[in-house]
């Protein structure tokens, strides 16, 4: 039987990635990269990679869906979907129970209320860094730290402070001010988490928290984060293994079921110019 | 200049007279060559600027701005203006159908359309108002106010005579008339009311409120009548009052069309200038035109029907809005459109059959504004949306609140559970500001509206 195959494509505004599914849902290949400036050549480099990881050329790709906030400037994508879609498609195929996902990103925070892989109702956080991926970059900047330590260093607090400011750059400042109190790191850590995780509970609130809640996104990958929304949210908190890519499986799936619809009633599937061109900003 | 008169429905052989004028007006606001581009480029991007009734109706609206800046220079001796005031428009068309010394003005309708929907200038004008004690930001001071403020500290309106307003719909309009009071000399005047209802009357019209607010506009009635010098008649108030029942008539049976087509036939943008129309205080030869241009623009529009022509695509998600349209900025409702959203109606128009009026102009008016939706406890107006949900087929439902405004913020939520409890359909909360350009985020709106497109077409299929 010859295999098919489809790609989501996920340009999120600091990572870009992409992930190629078989028609059993199966996962071939994917690749997290940062996204920069050049997006168009971005989404071209990292789908190339995941072509030699899956072993396929872009002719045997049947459907291609961009999404996230760079999902226009992929040229060779057969569709753009929102980015909330293809997550709530995404995260179903991992956890079918989930009721409410919690999406940190860069730049954003997203509820999303979901039942049986589709989007009932949601929320979005994104006027501000305040509680963002760019959030913590930040604060672990000031600390001479990268992103990647917070979560264990937290861990180890045992009297969390409170941060009381809800911007970014004044709880920046409040954080110099602690250690130069002589406030433990792994306090001042945890109480940013559960500055971050209350400001996210309160947000996804209006949405009726139940079980069972997956956390994905960025962020995701933060252990002191995940403990602290486990308490402000009072509830178990799912995270699957990459978190990350939630939104290209998402996108990758709805791909697969337009296509096998198109080909059940007959109809023609639109798609894009077949080829991975060299695109770029400056063309 | 010529060719935006154009657009905005001016004939060739008015232009003579009405050029020199407009160009006098808009030298007051400052408006440039570069803001004349502008404003074809925008006329014709957010408004259906083809048809014939539209451009009729921006017109009145434009005439209507240019008089209010030139009424001391055209020799007006006596100038009211209204602001946040029902009624006012009723009083106002009879003391301009009767006396050509007088004018009066409401509540910068036309200013809203012209500086800020055609010309995209309304940032100066609210910063003007910041400058002087309004605060900045959503939910600070409504940027409504602002606009009343901007103008005349700016010198664009001249001082009137007599400045009114209602203390009954928000208490930051009549504290923002005594401060203008104190600091410009400007007299003014309130008109009240009591909108609460006894329990065993709630939520339904009483004659009780209506007495109210019908000796109260009595009083201003005679306020209006110490400045302009005659008197204002019961007969001339039934005049205005037959004259825009007949608007309001052709206006319902062009929104019955909007609402029933599938392609929508007319962009949302033209909601608030519908609203503008029914509220300007033209003379009753004034409102018959502002008739004839609706009728105009209703065949107009069933033409396009039978066509099968909209704004956007066929089968389109229907859409009911929640509050009026921006009055100031009209990229939401278009943005609204460009993501192939159809909002088909607002909650405003919903109507219940008046089951109360009187032969008394002033009972009349107390009574009916009492049954229009707006002004509905939220009991009374919960059942009205689901009623117009379903009889209108609506996919969902937006609520852009304006998040300045009391008398509206707190029922989001509420209409919103309401909504999802009864029909089940996708709500999208907006929050939003209705005279400030300044809220708008493209990007942001538009993430929320393509996913709430996404819910409804999921739903539907």
């Amino acid at each position: 039987m010859v295999q098919i195959y489809f790609a989501g494509i996920d340009l999120g505004s600091t990572m870009t990635k992409v992930v190629i599914v078989d028609q059993d849902e199966e996962i071939c290949a994917s690749v997290i990269k940062h996204t920069g400036a050049e997006h168009r050549r971005l989404a071209n480099q990292v789908t190339e990679e995941a072509l030699i990881q899956a072993g396929l050329s872009f002719d045997e790709i049947s459907y291609v869906i961009a999404t996230g906030y760079g999902r226009i400037t992929v040229p060779f994508a057969d569709r753009q979907i929102t980015e909330l879609t293809c997550h709530a498609r995404g995260v179903f195929h991992f956890f079918p129970n989930v009721r409410l996902a919690i999406d940190i990103g860069g730049q954003d925070a997203k509820g999303l209320k979901i039942k049986d892989g589709k989007l009932l109702d949601f929320t979005m956080s994104d006027k501000c860094a305040a509680g963002t991926g760019r959030f913590l970059e930040l604060i672990a900047d000031s600390l001479g730290l990268t992103v990647n330590d917070l979560g264990s260093i937290s861990l180890k607090s045992t009297n969390k402070v409170s941060i009381s400011s809800t911007c970014t750059v004044f709880a920046r400042q409040e954080v110099v001010s602690r250690i130069s109190e002589g406030v433990p790191l792994e306090d001042i850590l945890a109480g940013i988490h559960d500055a971050i995780a209350s400001r996210v509970a309160r947000m996804v609130d209006r949405l009726k928290v139940e079980p069972d809640v997956l956390f994905t996104g960025g962020v995701a990958k933060n252990i002191g984060v995940v403990k602290a929304l486990k308490e402000n949210l009072g509830c178990e908190v799912l995270v699957p293994e990459e978190p990350l890519l939630s939104g290209a499986i998402g996108a990758a799936l709805l791909g697969k079921e337009i296509t096998l619809k198109a080909l059940a009633k007959g109809e023609p599937i639109h798609r894009g110019e077949r080829h991975l061109s060299e695109v770029t900003f400056f063309q | 200049m010529i060719e935006l008169l154009k657009l905005c429905g001016f004939e060739e052989q008015e232009m003579e007279s009405e050029l020199p004028r407009v160009e006098k007006a808009f030298t007051k606001l400052g408006i440039t060559d570069e803001d004349i581009e502008r404003g074809k480029q925008r006329l014709a991007k957010y408004y259906d600027i083809e048809l014939k009734g539209v451009r009729k109706v921006f017109r009145l609206i434009v005439r209507e701005l240019v008089a209010a800046l030139l009424v001391r220079d055209e020799g007006k001796k006596k100038v009211i203006y209204g602001f946040m005031a029902p009624g006012i428009d009723m009083l106002g068309s009879a003391v301009v159908t009767k006396s050509k010394e007088a004018f009066v003005i409401h509540h910068c309708w036309a200013f809203h359309i012209v500086v800020g929907c055609i010309f995209g200038k309304m940032v100066p004008i609210l910063e003007a108002a910041e400058k002087k004690w309004l605060k900045e930001g959503v939910v600070a001071h409504c940027a409504n106010v602002k606009t009343l403020v901007g103008p005349i500290t700016l010198g664009l309106f001249p001082k009137p005579d007599l400045l009114v307003t209602s203390g009954f719909m928000c208490e930051t309009s009549p504290k923002t008339l005594d401060l203008l009071h104190e600091l410009y000399d400007i007299p003014v005047w309130y008109i009240d009311t009591c909108q609460d209802r006894e329990f065993r009357e709630y939520p339904e019209p009483t004659r009780r409120i209506a007495s109210l607010t019908a000796k109260s506009l009595k009083r201003l009635a005679e306020r209006i009548q110490e400045v302009v010098g005659f008197e204002i008649t019961d007969n001339m108030l039934r005049e205005v009052q037959d004259a825009k029942g007949k608007l309001g008539d052709a206006l319902r049976r062009l929104k019955d069309l909007v609402e029933s087509s599938d392609p929508l036939p007319l962009s949302p943008t033209h909601d608030n200038i519908w609203m503008c129309l029914s509220t300007l205080t033209l003379s009753i030869d004034g409102i018959a035109e502002a008739t004839e241009a609706i009728n105009t623009l209703y065949e107009e529009l069933r033409e396009r029907v039978a066509k099968g022509l909209g704004v956007v695509e066929k089968g389109a998600p229907r859409v009911l809005a929640i509050l009026p349209a921006g009055q100031t900025d009209p990229r939401l409702e278009h943005l609204a459109c460009e993501v192939g959203i159809a909002i088909v109606a607002i909650d405003g128009s919903l109507a219940a059959p008046f089951k109360e009026t009187s032969e008394d102009p002033y009972m009349k008016f107390g009574l009916e504004s009492q049954q229009r939706s707006m002004s509905f406890p939220l009991r009374r107006r919960i059942p009205l949306i689901i009623e117009g949900c379903k009889k209108l087929n609506i996919d969902g439902v937006l609520d852009r609140f304006h998040v300045g405004c009391r008398s509206v913020v707190a029922d989001a939520l509420i209409i919103e559970e309401a909504i999802k409890k009864e029909l089940g359909i996708p709500v999208l909360l907006l929050e939003w500001e209705n005279f400030d350009p300044r809220v708008y985020n493209h990007e942001q709106y538009k993430s929320r509206f393509e996913v709430f497109k996404a819910m409804m077409t999921k739903k539907s299929s």
